[in-house]
């Protein structure tokens, strides 16, 4: 199908066509997921694979892209009626499941163009970096480390790791009671690694522009 | 006679360290108060598997990169 509908006729030119039939995989949908994923919906992507565990709760609210009458909803399920909402004609395959080094084989579409790590916890991201790299050696993954707090957006950065990895964050600010996670600043991690994604799945941008850690 | 024990220079995270000759990664990453489970860790570019940790020993000259993850997303 091609999308010379008037619902992608802002996107830049030719971005639309660059990203049809490219597959998005996210793994984890709360604050950077959930964001991310609306945000390449609402760019045109049209064929993602979302995993999360978790049921949506009061909150998560104040970040994730779901609502107050969704609360208690299984947060996939929630977040794949959001995007039909925003486009129904996208391909959404979503999996409610926690990933291990045991099932991430099963659990990562093999036909993915890029991984966009998306988890809170810092073991799991560290096992999917891990695990990325070493048997998906060519797909780019993009993680995050550090959106929590109220610090300055500037002191989020890309950072280059090894490999096909980038890491989004300010590298220390860890989501705790204490520091909390705040719209704006999770939205802004979210926002630049969804807008990594699609510049280097369109063919504008390259994994290796970054400079290395 | 004083005894020294011999060491190695090793890179960590782009600067240059003075180790025992003999040291494992597991020890180098305690001293470094680093958790392993949320760390990415390559040598020479290589990425370490977490369930082999405990058997590497690390060599002259080699190349140790770190990156910590911290929660939140």
């Amino acid at each position: 199908m091609t999308d010379n509908n008037p619902y992608f006729s802002s996107n830049p030119p030719g971005l639309t066509e660059a990203l049809t039939g490219k597959h998005f995989f996210i793994a984890g949908a709360g604050g950077l997921g959930s964001n991310v994923a609306m945000m390449l919906v609402r760019a045109g992507v049209k064929t993602l694979t979302i995993m999360d565990y978790d049921k949506i709760e009061e909150a998560n609210i104040n970040r994730q892209f779901y609502f107050r009458d969704q609360v208690g909803r299984i947060k996939v399920d929630a977040l794949k009626e959001n995007l039909l909402r925003i486009n129904p004609n996208i391909r959404i395959s979503v999996k409610q499941a926690k990933i291990t080094a045991e099932n991430a084989r099963n659990l990562i579409p093999e036909n993915s163009d890029i991984i966009l790590e998306c988890f809170d916890c810092a073991i799991s991201k560290a096992m999917l970096a891990e695990f990325c790299l070493k048997n998906f050696p060519k797909k780019p993954i993009i993680s995050v480390s550090g959106l929590a707090g109220t610090g300055h957006l500037e002191t989020i950065k890309v950072n280059k790791g090894p490999g096909n990895l980038l890491i989004i964050g300010d590298g220390k600010s860890e989501a705790a009671p204490e520091t909390g996670t705040l719209s704006s600043r999770v939205m802004f991690a979210a926002s630049i690694q969804a807008h990594l994604a699609i510049r280097i799945v369109s063919g504008i941008g390259r994994v290796s522009e970054w400079a290395s850690w | 006679m004083e005894k020294t024990s011999a060491t190695m220079k090793i890179t960590v995270n782009n600067k240059s360290l003075d180790v025992a000759a003999d040291k494992q990664l597991i020890c180098l990453l305690e001293e470094m108060g680093i958790t392993p489970e949320k760390t990415l860790i390559s040598i020479n570019e290589e990425i370490i598997a977490q369930d082999s940790f405990k058997p590497i020993s690390l060599k002259e000259n080699d190349i140790v990169d770190l990156f910590t993850f911290v929660g939140g997303g």
